[in-house]
């Protein structure tokens, strides 16, 4: 068994650090990085949990949970409900975008990433403390 | 599942969103869990998105089922839909005008016929079968 909960803290933290703006302009925002770290951090504290309930990772080489077919799998296992399974798609399509796509991910985007993903990681890790 | 189907169900997308360019996105660079089952939403602000992630929910199993696995939906604010895919957006809300204007131009003749009907004017114009016209269009000469 593997943990994963305090990977999932830094990388909240990361994403806090990477949309810092300062008032003297000398730090812009992160955007797409920080899209991109939030997903990971909700991803992590979902792996966490579903590694203390001891399910195996489903990626054809069994290395880690499969990203497009954690959201379902997690409402299944009972790590997520119908509204937080929403929230890790959101934060996983998210993700692609600002990995995969020219886009720029908006401040916004990015923002919401940040609030929707302290949600799930301070849920998922309530309570399951190393 | 073919092509057309799966522009079909894009499209049945699009009219769940309001009216949203929506296509499968193809040649992604990279490689991602679900790459071939992504779907791309044009005009999509921020403000907007998890609004239309809700309307979505209720096509998605149907979705996953036709496509065979989970979709991945990017949405593309409308600034950069305007910077990276004018044409395609450009022409994907050309063709819904088009449509609409086909789907206008229909209802038009539909209700030109209903009016006909109720007005008894709806009989096809009588045709001669035996005694030809003259085949002149020419106006009669006035008498001297």
């Amino acid at each position: 068994m593997m943990r994963f909960d305090e990977k999932a803290r830094e990388s909240l933290e990361a994403v806090e650090r990477l949309l810092v703006r300062s008032d003297d302009g000398m730090s812009e925002p992160l955007s797409n990085a920080a899209a991109s770290r939030a997903y990971y951090a909700a991803y992590l504290a979902v792996a966490d949990r579903a590694q203390l309930d001891r399910l195996r990772f489903d990626s054809r080489d069994e290395s880690y949970y499969r990203h497009d077919t954690l959201p379902d799998r997690a409402c299944t296992w009972g790590i997520l409900s119908n509204d937080t399974s929403d929230d890790l798609i959101f934060l996983r399509d998210l993700r692609v975008k600002a990995d995969y796509f020219e886009d720029m991910v908006h401040y916004d985007e990015a923002s919401e990433a940040l609030t929707v993903a302290n949600k799930l990681v301070t849920t998922l890790l309530r309570g399951s403390e190393s | 599942m073919s092509i057309i189907d799966r522009d079909a169900l894009a499209l049945r997308v699009s009219e769940t969103l309001s009216g949203r360019p929506v296509r499968w996105a193809k040649n992604v660079v990279g490689d991602y869990d679900g790459r071939d089952r992504t779907l791309e939403v044009f005009n999509a602000d921020p403000r907007e998105q998890r609004e239309l992630l809700r309307k979505f929910r209720l096509l998605r199993k149907e979705m996953e089922t036709a496509v065979g696995g989970p979709v991945i939906v990017i949405f593309h604010t409308r600034e950069e839909s305007a910077r990276l895919y004018s044409d395609f957006v450009t022409k994907a809300l050309a063709d819904e005008v088009t449509g609409d204007v086909v789907q206008a131009q229909r209802t038009f003749a539909s209700l030109v016929s209903v009016l006909q009907a109720a007005l008894g004017i709806d009989r096809p114009l009588h045709t001669r079968a035996t005694v030809p016209g003259t085949g002149s269009t020419a106006l009669p000469r006035r008498a001297a």
